[in-house]
């Protein structure tokens, strides 16, 4: 009886060591570790706005090609980007707005169109498990016991040989793109990405098509993105108010006039906000994108967001007329 | 395989060279050499594609040297290129690792089923192989697909 006894203490050391070491110690700094720092930033500046504020939240499309810098200036009302990558998936998205957002808060969601069919699956490959694990745990309980053991048993020993490689890179000094000093606005936008260093990318963008031939999934739907409505509820039972919107697509391709129909009756079952349409659908020639197809270059991106904060105001103020 | 090594080895004079260090260990090399072979037959679709295995095994279709070992030994191109295949076997910095993952569980897992257990180090060697090890093992077990490569520019 007592090996048996030995082996099963054994065992569960052995558990606790290997949640132990991926859960508090080791870290992939460059690639997992960055979406921390960037995020903490991008809270601490939100939290400590004044209400109302407006929280911007999408994955590196909203990161790149949208400026909060600019909307709170059209608006009038602060702004903080929550975005960074969609790598990260909806539900990581989403908490991070529920860190920030208050009541009289209005969430603009200006997702990328993959951002909508992409799937909890789809995404455990990514880095949202082993983020949520280093960094978010609270989020774990979350995602359900099924999940939650996949997000904890996500580590192999390849993982952790590379995450010691990049912590020694990082020690040494090497920092991924927006990790960089300067490269982020106060309210967590991108920035930088000129015309001039967009040049560079010019081949690339110009091959890759537009990501508005993306929208014929969305179109193909039946439910709802998992977990919008969810948090459409909860903002609302929050006073906070949720408006979905475009992101920006080379206008070379056509959106699916289907997929703006869902969207828009998505985002319209919120009782506080809705979905908001622009002229054009925002689309742009390919020489106003980086160096991707939902990348907006920064000249563009102000001119964007401009639109968009124009049109938010239109949009509250048309709000607050009482109806005939 | 081991009835005919006995054979020739018997009156030989070489039964004492056989019994020592490493003539054991030279014994193993052969039985475990055997075995690899024994697989390969064992394994195949057909008698043919068996013996193309082999003669890859053995090295008659070239070998493929990792790029950076192959700069640093300098060794002439018929050594360093491709073989019919085209095999690219640990040209792939991710194949080391997995090489060196694989060694490591396969060091633990020795030292987990052979570690004499009627000595009190045996048993801990065991404990602490079992302790080391058992995390991966349920990854790998049950949640082997759930770990790949982040591609760091596609979000």
């Amino acid at each position: 009886m007592k090996p048996i006894l030995s082996v099963i203490a054994a065992s569960l050391l052995g558990l606790v060591l290997y949640f132990g070491l991926f859960g508090v110690v080791i870290d992939k700094p460059l690639s997992v570790g960055i979406f921390d720092r960037v995020y903490s930033q991008k809270r601490a500046y939100g939290q400590a706005l004044d209400k109302p504020k407006i929280v911007l939240a999408a994955g590196s499309s909203g990161f790149y090609s949208d400026r909060c810098e600019t909307i709170a200036e059209e608006s009038g009302i602060p702004c903080v980007n929550l975005s960074i990558a969609l790598a990260l998936g909806r539900e990581t998205i989403l908490q991070q707005v529920k860190q920030v957002a208050e009541p009289g808060d209005i969430v603009l969601l200006p997702w990328e169109y993959r951002l909508y069919f992409l799937n909890a699956e789809d995404m455990r490959a990514r880095i949202s498990y082993p983020y949520i694990v280093r960094h978010e745990k609270s989020f774990l309980k979350g995602l359900g016991v099924r999940r939650s053991l996949d997000a904890l048993f996500y580590f192999d020993l390849d993982y952790l040989f590379a995450a010691l490689l990049e912590t020694e890179n990082y020690v040494g000094g090497k920092r991924h793109g927006f990790d960089k000093e300067g490269r982020m606005t106060l309210q967590g936008d991108y920035r930088g990405h000129t015309a001039e260093v967009a040049a560079k990318y010019r081949e690339k963008v110009e091959t890759a098509g537009s990501s508005a031939a993306e929208t014929r999934r969305i179109a193909e739907m039946v439910e709802p993105p998992a977990g919008l409505m969810e948090f459409i509820k909860w903002a609302n039972a929050n006073d906070i108010t949720v408006y979905g919107l475009l992101s920006p697509s080379v206008d070379s391709g056509e959106l699916s006039p289907e997929a703006l129909d869902k969207m828009r009756a998505w985002f319209g079952m919120a009782e506080k906000g809705g979905f908001l349409e622009f002229k054009g659908n925002l689309q742009y020639p390919y020489t106003c994108f980086f160096d991707s197809r939902e990348h907006l270059q920064e000249e563009c991106q102000i001119q964007h967001s401009r639109v968009i904060g124009k049109g938010l105001v239109e949009q509250l103020r048309s709000n607050s007329q009482p109806e005939d | 395989m081991n009835h005919l090594f006995n054979s020739v080895i018997k009156g030989s004079g070489l039964e004492a060279a056989v019994g020592s260090l490493p003539g054991r260990v030279f014994g193993w090399a052969v039985t475990f050499f055997a075995v690899c072979v024994a697989w390969i037959y064992f394994r195949a679709e057909s008698l043919e594609a068996a013996n193309n295995v082999l003669a890859g095994f053995l090295g008659m279709n070239g070998f493929h040297m990792p790029p950076h070992l192959n700069a640093l030994l300098g060794l002439p191109v018929k050594y360093a290129s491709l073989t019919p295949a085209g095999s690219t076997l640990f040209s792939d910095p991710a194949q080391w690792t997995s090489l060196v993952q694989a060694f490591c569980f396969s060091l633990l897992g020795l030292v987990v089923a052979f570690a004499q257990t009627k000595e009190r180090g045996g048993q801990r060697a065991r404990l602490v192989g079992v302790a080391l090890v058992i995390g991966f093992v349920i990854q790998a077990v049950f949640f082997g697909t759930a770990s790949e490569e982040f591609i760091y520019f596609q979000f």
